[in-house]
């Protein structure tokens, strides 16, 4: 019987896993696709916004400020990219300037730091390549990037540290409500669940409800990217967005904790689960960003993809314990939910302590906790001694597998092993980033698949991109 | 009364790219008009197309315990075109040992058409 | 970090950079190395299992595999020294490359002359955004050959292939000997961009029919790769509504262009071509940066490797000059333009002098027309005076021509020269 399970490892379900794995309890996470973060969370704008945004009393416009305050040490705690670069809300004209200062007002409100409007002489300076018809500004010095799916990773390996365990390609079709647990898939017990789905979260709010309806419903919003080599940097050095209008909401251009450049989204109502990216879609993100930076180089975009948020029919996050016990929904967490997600998780936690609390059994914190998440290892980064030891020690960090990026067999091997783990050719690419580079895998993926097939145990034919059936080659022979 | 078959060609004789029109009754003998020639080689290359095109082909084989998995090879000369699809089907099936040599003749005679399957690369023990 | 001194050091083991190092190797004195990050030598040739190689320079067609190993055997029999399984991770800015591998770790080369030989890499799906979801069995045509032909993996069996360049036509007729159906072969240019003989024989052999004037504009398949939606263009390359058909297949082949891999080239500052995407080289395939020598599709995109041996080799006997201390000029002063009918031309520079103080008497010019003619006049031009003037029938983009300028005819005061394409309609 586990006390807590998690259904969804995206961010939200991730970061949650990690504060409760501090907690002795017996905890599970359950997720449908064949890796963490393969939803939303790996599929976005990657900006960990300053919180200007939405509305004061809102939830979310809480809970992104605070989300944005813990990632500087949740960062140095799990290890991962994040860098505050700043950015700047572009506008031109009366109404964007009103829009911009209603904007001004409601982050101090929320308390977001350092907010000013700055003119166009400071913004021209800041910012060289952007269209000259922008006559002012709202800089947030608090705001930055990050790479999502990384933060998904590095929290459910510290919860799997901490002993936590995750299962994969694990849809939850049936959820019972019994006496004190539930029984999902007719398999699994558990005390109390958690409901971090996405776009998938109504569904599976339905199945606890049964014949009843359901008070929210999650409408699919698509957004479309485009991704830059790196040879693109420089073009912007912020985060960039436009004033949101009557004209709607604008596209972003930003640097990326990687050094590339990403672009987009525009905003599209789905009814399937349609990550697909089309020529429409792309052609308004290219519209809009080519009005706001002239100069934009897509002719030097590597890949494009295009992510759905889950937004709710409700217009804020939900994050509550249901009229049904022990079942909290963390639902409709749409932007700004990566930048959020720290806080949400201890949203979360005070919901799961006090349902703790009124059934009498505290909450015990563990005593034996590994602190931190083991950084991950990117070998060209160290010191010269640092990696003449490390390839003295293990001869697989002197063979370069990712000419791109520069990553050797030792890190992906390290990907791997680790828990939380690689099993695909995208995990890897995710961890440690061969296949996320300028040949998008050209070089590497045959190398990638070899090592995986290796190190995992299984043939060829078994090793997949993506999603369960997406396999790449079937040998002619088996070995 | 016989039907008269047509069948566009490109002929590789020469840069040019002639592109023929070959036309043919089906009777016997088989006698065939060829057109879109820009000099005699074009009627020699529609001929040959048409009576007995040949080529040469090239294709992987298994090799256990080399450097490599697989032994790229090649016909030592032109084999009837028909023969080729057969020829790499036939192939599969074979498993080799390293080392093997450049040049050396996996296969002699191959469907008796005089050419052999010969080994296009040296492959070391692993 | 150990430390180790060649006289000419070769980035890349390939055809460029094998023909390059036994050409350096000719004088005994020097001391030479290639750098290979593969596990043996030969570079893309050894996936490219068919004829065509060494018409030229032996006389015989061979598999790129054959034409391969002449060289590693020259390359061993000149006593060229060999880093296999060796990344070169940077050009530094004092003779030196920082390189890797498992048994040294990192490692310092100091070079007298380098020679970049580090060959291209292929353009993916990012860069002709094609629409659509992300499944697996999207291949660039070059991965696809490395997978079959090296590794011996079915990669699929209903096949489709973006591209008809020459490695999108090998592989369509590769893949159906390897027992798969190939729907068919989409261009997106009203002409093939491949060798008329590999449109015959790989293609028109195995009736896969050739969508000229075609292009990809959606991918579907939520896990593996279901199908691919084919359009015809206009004039202006842009997908004609209507003309839409939806085709069912497992793999999809991009054969969409090859781009000079010039990472290291960048970084170190060595000023680059735009035209070519190599950097900028004289006729002794010299960079700016005097030292360095290019050569190979590292410097621009070659479509015969008889073209990149005798490059290379020219590249490899100034590299030689240049380690042993005989360089009496090393800035090219002549640039070389040409108008919008070509879309390169090799080198961008030209020198009167070679590496070795003496006179040149000819360059080697390469140049690729940036359309189809039927035929045309190449001219040469230093300002008012003709240098060249050499007809040629039936060019197309995908056959490079190749010329001799004698540099005697070049005026002496000359700063530029020009090369067009005069049409007759």
């Amino acid at each position: 019987m586990f006390d807590w399970t998690i259904i969804g490892a995206g961010v939200s379900g991730s970061l949650i896993a990690h504060a409760l794995a501090k907690y002795e309890l017996k905890l599970l996470i359950l997720e449908a696709e064949s890796d963490v973060a393969c939803g939303a969370t790996k599929a976005n704008s990657a900006l960990i916004h300053a919180g200007y945004d939405a509305p004061f009393d809102s939830l979310r416009g809480k809970l992104n400020v605070r989300g944005n305050a813990l990632y500087g040490p949740l960062s140095e705690s799990l290890h991962f990219a994040f860098d505050r670069i700043g950015s700047l809300v572009l506008g031109e004209g009366d109404d964007d300037f009103k829009a911009i200062e209603r904007l001004y007002e409601n982050g101090v409100k929320l308390g977001v730091p350092g907010l000013r409007i700055i003119d166009q002489a400071t913004l021209q300076k800041l910012e060289p390549n952007i269209n000259t018809a922008f006559e002012f500004a709202l800089y947030a010095p608090s705001a930055g990037i990050t790479e999502p799916w990384e933060v998904a990773i590095a929290a459910c390996e510290y919860a799997i540290d901490n002993g936590t365990k995750l299962m994969l390609n694990y849809p939850v079709a049936d959820i019972a409500v019994n006496e004190g647990h539930f029984l999902i898939n007719s398999e699994i017990e558990t005390r109390g669940i958690i409901n971090c789905t996405g776009i998938k979260a109504d569904s599976i709010y339905q199945l606890v409800k049964g014949d009843t309806a359901i008070d929210f419903k999650i409408i699919q919003r698509r957004g479309e990217y485009f991704l830059l080599d790196k040879e693109a940097r420089g073009i912007v050095n912020q985060i960039l967005f436009t004033c949101p209008s009557s004209k709607g909401k604008g596209s972003i251009i930003a640097p990326t904790a990687h050094g590339n450049i990403i672009i987009g989204p525009n905003s599209e109502v789905v009814t399937k689960e349609a990550t697909s990216t089309t020529f429409e879609g792309l052609h308004e993100v290219k519209t809009k960003v080519l009005n706001m930076v002239p100069s934009c180089p897509l002719h030097m975009n590597i890949a494009n993809f295009s992510g759905i948020r889950a937004e709710p029919s409700t217009g804020d996050f939900i994050i509550e314990e249901t009229d049904i016990p022990r079942f909290i929904n963390v639902a409709g967490i749409k932007s700004p939910g990566l930048s959020a997600a720290p806080a949400i998780a201890e949203t979360v936690l005070a919901i799961v302590k006090d349902i703790h609390l009124r059934a009498i059994n505290d909450l015990k914190p563990k005593t034996d906790t590994i602190n931190k998440r083991r950084p991950r290892i990117h070998l060209i980064h160290q010191t010269e001694a640092v990696q003449a030891q490390l390839i003295a020690q293990n001869p697989t960090f002197g063979h370069i597998i990712c000419r791109c990026e520069q990553i050797t067999e030792g890190e992906i091997i390290d990907a791997i092993h680790r828990n939380c783990g690689a099993t695909t050719i995208n995990g890897v690419k995710r961890r440690v980033r061969p296949g996320g580079g300028r040949c998008q895998g050209g070089f590497c993926a045959p190398k990638v698949l070899e090592i995986l097939a290796r190190e995992t145990n299984r043939p060829r034919d078994e090793i997949e991109q993506e999603k369960k059936g997406s396999w790449l080659v079937k040998s002619k022979k088996s070995f | 009364m016989s039907r008269q078959k047509t069948v566009e060609k490109i002929c590789i004789s020469c840069p040019v790219g002639c592109h023929l029109k070959i036309e043919w009754a089906d009777e016997s003998p088989l006698h065939y008009i060829i057109t879109g020639n820009g000099c005699k080689r074009g009627l020699a290359y529609g001929e040959n197309e048409m009576r007995h095109p040949m080529r040469m082909a090239t294709t992987t084989i298994y090799v256990k315990g080399g450097i490599v998995e697989r032994l790229p090879v090649k016909t030592s000369k032109p084999i009837p075109k028909a023969l080729v699809v057969p020829l790499c089907q036939f192939l599969e099936s074979m498993e080799l040992k390293a080392p093997i040599a450049i040049g050396e003749v996996i296969i002699k005679n191959i469907f008796n058409t005089g050419a052999d399957v010969v080994s296009c690369r040296t492959i070391h023990v692993l | 970090m150990e430390t180790i001194i060649y006289d000419v050091v070769v980035i890349g083991g390939g055809p460029a950079g094998m023909a390059a190092a036994q050409k350096a190797a000719s004088d005994p004195s020097l001391r030479v190395l290639i750098i290979e990050r593969d596990h043996y030598l030969g570079g893309i040739l050894n996936q490219c299992i068919h004829p065509g190689f060494g018409l030229k320079i032996f006389n015989e067609t061979l598999t790129g595999p054959e034409y391969a190993e002449r060289f590693i055997q020259f390359v061993h029999e000149a006593k060229v020294d060999c880093l296999l399984d060796t990344m070169v991770l940077a050009i530094n800015s004092n003779n030196a490359l920082t390189a890797i591998n498992s048994d040294e770790g990192r490692m310092t080369i100091k070079f007298g002359a380098l020679i970049l030989a580090m060959g291209c890499r292929e353009r993916s799906r990012g860069s002709v955004i094609i629409p659509g979801t992300r499944p697996s069995g999207v291949f660039t045509a070059g991965t696809a050959q490395f997978y079959v032909n090296i590794k011996g993996d079915k990669i699929g069996e209903r096949v489709f292939v973006l591209g008809s360049g020459d490695i999108g036509l090998i592989m369509a007729r590769r893949m159906t000997l390897e027992g798969a159906k190939v729907l068919g072969v989409a261009e997106i240019m009203p002409h093939s961009s491949g060798l008329t003989r590999n449109v015959v024989q790989c293609l028109e052999d195995f009736d896969i029919p050739l969508y000229l004037s075609h292009t990809v504009v959606a991918i579907r398949g939520t896990k593996r790769l279901e199908g691919v939606t084919l359009a015809k263009v206009d004039s202006a390359y842009r997908p004609i509504v209507g003309t839409e058909r939806e085709i069912d297949c497992d793999t999809l082949l991009l054969s969409v262009g090859l781009i000079p891999e010039n990472e290291l080239t960048r970084v170190a500052g060595i000023e680059m071509c735009d035209k070519t995407k190599g950097p900028i080289i004289d006729n002794r395939m010299q960079t700016q940066r005097s030292g360095i020598f290019a050569c190979g599709n590292v410097a621009q995109v070659h479509d015969l490797v008889d073209y990149v041996t005798e490059e290379s080799q020219i590249a490899g006997y100034n590299a030689a000059l240049f380690a042993k201390g005989k360089t009496k000029s090393t800035v090219a002063g002549i640039v070389v333009t040409v108008t919008p009918d070509f879309s390169m031309v090799s080198p961008q520079r030209l020198s009167f002098i070679g590496c070795d103080g003496t006179q040149l008497d000819s360059a080697n010019i390469m140049l690729r027309v940036s359309h189809p003619a039927k035929s045309g006049v190449v001219v040469i031009s230093a300002e008012a005076n003709r240098l060249v003037t050499k007809r040629y029938n039936h060019l197309t983009p995908g056959e490079s021509i190749h010329l001799a300028l004698p540099l005697e005819r070049i005026p002496a005061t000359c700063q530029a020269i020009q090369i067009r394409l005069e049409v007759s309609i």
